[in-house]
């Protein structure tokens, strides 16, 4: 077990092959296409995915994740574009013969075997002898802790259970790639995040690669060496999960991940260490500690999380009435979640801002609450400028 | 008409409206009272007249329960008609011919009817409606002029002798009709919708994702469909065995339509017991030993079929 941490970023523990170009990808993704009727459900895709990596394909329903993972487990055929596992071009090759193996968001267990049995289905296929995979089938079952329920059928289980019995048919072909289609869509919250950590730890035990779609950001982000956010067919972003998090490229991503308040205005300033941006619609100025790659007076978007936002009744120190990063208005709604509190701003403007707020005091009384009239402030790192 | 009752803190709670206890009673007993006034009236009566000794009168039975001349009750039982199906051969040839054809009937149904109603479930959902209309279409005419029809067909001078003697294939026509092969066309034909529907009904249940899955464990088409689809379709199977089967043992129509001399079936024998002979306690005993040999072994199956789902849960 992960002895109950949070997996924040696995990426700092793993060698990020991503970043050396003399890694070769274990899959490898050529402007993949496909089509239906005129609907384009993977719209050229590229995508490399290296060996040991726990890769997610994040993105809201309909945005094409379980077709590309279609196409890799061979149940799709590409309108155009390749896909290759170990230097091996898939073209043509049927799911029965490919070296991956796919876990179904339904588990697609068989109902009239037995969990040993939908276990052993696999490796029966391939001939071997049956000690051995009697052997295997034992480990497998050993390894998600359902040695006891062998002999059960798949109806006699509960849905944690099945979820496990689905794991352990697709571990134990040893397959070079994984692929995992929605795998704790069906359980309940806590289960669930049990199920994150031991999915983690068993992909790092076996060292094996596995490919996941979720619309889960939340999963995607505790699980993934890197996740890529897909809209409308296309792979809108590729990164860890802190890239994706805290360097969205797009409004769209920086809005899908996490929550996110978002401003609009107009490159004033750019120089290599700094940039200016006047908001527009609200009498704000932007201070960002970094250079934006973007011509004078381009409209582009601030992107603030909530959380690198703070809130205080009198003007922060540091700061003047008409310094930059620095927002006025009144308190609308307080959202109190425990650990942290969510305080709802509406601007003179009448637009709403979000600020997050950890509880690190025990209080029961709010030292601010409902009407009163705050300062919205962040440092020059806070801000995110997207250029659409 | 919701009941409600008074909670003790004031709460009024309406419960969701029943029937009437004698309403209920009333929808309860239709299935029953239909089996009772058409299937255990009829059956004991045939029962009663298979135990009763014929005679030249109307009806053609001695009757069972007689007050003798003392006022005393006098029962009768003739078991005699019983003892003549086992001695007469003709009964037992007519009875294993009878299973033996729908037997073989049923597995030809199966045959072609497996990979039917397999290609319809996998069809494309736009068309499956218009093919299953096909396969029920001959419903709409008569069971009897549609076996007249193949007598059409395949007699002497009938459309398939025609063709074969115009094309010059063959010179003098080939002995269809009355010939048990005609037999096994008509029930082959007559029935194989039974088969199809209740084979269309498990295979298009069956969830695409467990073939996928199958392909996906390194499983080929062909092992998938016999590790997985078939396994799955055992009671599509039996039903539409069980459907075909059934009717084709007792069958009369086609068998006297379409078969030879020869094709003894018990159905033809039931038929001549009661019309030709007018011997209707033997006809009866025919007919209820008909009805045990299949009822039996069907309860049988059922039975076992129970104990294993019953071990299962």
């Amino acid at each position: 077990m992960a002895g109950g941490q949070q997996p924040t970023d696995r990426a700092g523990a793993f060698a990020e092959p991503w970043r050396d170009p003399h890694q070769t990808p274990l899959i490898r993704i050529e402007r993949l296409t496909k089509t239906f009727g005129d609907f384009y459900a993977v719209d050229d895709v590229s995508l490399d995915i290296y060996r040991g990596e726990f890769f997610s394909l994040l993105g809201g329903s309909g945005c094409g994740k379980t077709t590309l993972l279609r196409l890799m487990a061979g149940f799709e055929m590409p309108t155009e574009g390749r896909i290759s596992i170990d230097g091996v071009d898939l073209a043509g090759v049927p799911p029965h013969r490919r070296p991956v193996n796919m876990m179904f968001q339904s588990y697609a267990l068989f109902p009239h075997m037995s969990v040993a049995r939908n276990v052993a289905f696999g490796l029966r296929q391939e001939g071997l002898p049956s000690a051995e995979i009697r052997s295997r089938v034992a480990d497998a079952l050993e390894l998600v802790k359902l040695d006891r329920l062998a002999k059960r059928k798949p109806h006699q289980l509960s849905g944690g259970q099945r979820q496990r019995v689905a794991l352990a048919r697709c571990l134990v072909k040893r397959p070079k790639v994984l692929l995992l289609d929605e795998p704790l869509a069906a359980l309940d919250r806590k289960l669930r995040e049990e199920t994150q950590f031991e999915l983690v730890n068993i992909q790092e035990q076996l060292g094996m690669t596995f490919v996941i779609v979720t619309h889960d950001q939340g999963e995607a982000m505790a699980m993934s060496t890197r996740v890529g956010v897909m809209d409308e067919g296309r792979i809108v972003q590729i990164g860890t999960p802190n890239e994706v998090y805290e360097y969205p490229t797009s409004r769209f991503v920086a809005g899908f991940i996490g929550s996110i308040n978002m401003f609009d205005g107009v490159l004033a300033e750019s120089a290599p260490d700094h940039a200016l941006v006047e908001g527009v619609g609200e009498p704000v100025r932007f201070h960002i500690d970094h250079g934006i790659a973007a011509p004078a007076s381009a409209t582009v978007t601030v992107a603030i999380r909530p959380e690198k936002m703070r809130l205080s009744k009198t003007l922060p120190e540091g700061f003047t009435e008409d310094s930059p990063n620095l927002l006025r208005g009144t308190v609308d709604e307080i959202a109190y979640l425990g650990g942290q509190s969510i305080y709802v701003v509406v601007l003179e403007s009448g637009r709403m801002v979000r600020v997050s707020v950890p509880n690190t005091h025990r209080m029961t009384e709010l030292p601010i609450t409902w009407e009163d009239p705050v300062y919205v402030s962040w440092p020059a790192f806070a801000g995110v400028v997207l250029v659409d | 008409m919701a009941e409600s009752s008074t909670h003790p803190n004031g709460i009024v709670r309406h419960r969701p409206a029943r029937w009437p206890r004698r309403a209920r009673m009333l929808v309860v007993s239709v299935p029953y009272l239909w089996l009772l006034v058409f299937f255990a009236v009829p059956f004991l009566i045939v029962l009663k007249i298979s135990l009763s000794e014929p005679q030249f009168a109307q009806p053609p039975y001695a009757p069972l329960i007689e007050w003798g001349d003392d006022l005393a009750l006098d029962i009768r039982l003739n078991l005699a008609n019983y003892a003549l199906l086992a001695e007469d051969r003709l009964y037992l040839v007519a009875y294993l011919n009878s299973i033996k054809i729908a037997f073989f009937s049923t597995l030809i149904c199966l045959a072609i009817g497996y990979p039917m109603a397999y290609a319809i479930a996998r069809a494309n959902p736009a068309w499956r409606t218009g093919l299953l209309m096909l396969i029920i279409l001959p419903f709409w005419t008569s069971f009897l002029i549609r076996v007249y029809a193949w007598i059409g067909i395949l007699r002497d001078n009938g459309v398939i002798n025609n063709l074969l003697i115009s094309f010059g294939i063959i010179d003098q026509p080939l002995q269809m009709l009355q010939t048990d092969f005609a037999v096994y066309l008509g029930i082959t034909y007559s029935y194989l919708p039974f088969m199809i529907l209740p084979l269309f009904a498990t295979l298009q249940r069956l969830d695409d994702s467990l073939l996928e899955a199958a392909a996906d464990l390194g499983c080929p088409p062909w092992r998938t469909f016999l590790t997985v689809t078939l396994p799955l379709s055992v009671p599509g199977i039996v039903a539409g065995s069980l459907l075909v089967f059934i009717p084709a043992v007792g069958e009369f129509v086609i068998p006297a339509l379409l078969g030879g001399p020869d094709t003894v079936m018990i159905g033809r024998v039931l038929w001549d017991e009661f019309f030709t002979n007018r011997d209707w306690p033997v006809a009866s005993a025919v007919a209820l030993v008909m009805a045990l040999l299949l009822v039996l072994p069907i309860m049988l199956i059922q039975w076992l079929y129970s104990r294993e789902q019953a071990r299962e849960a």
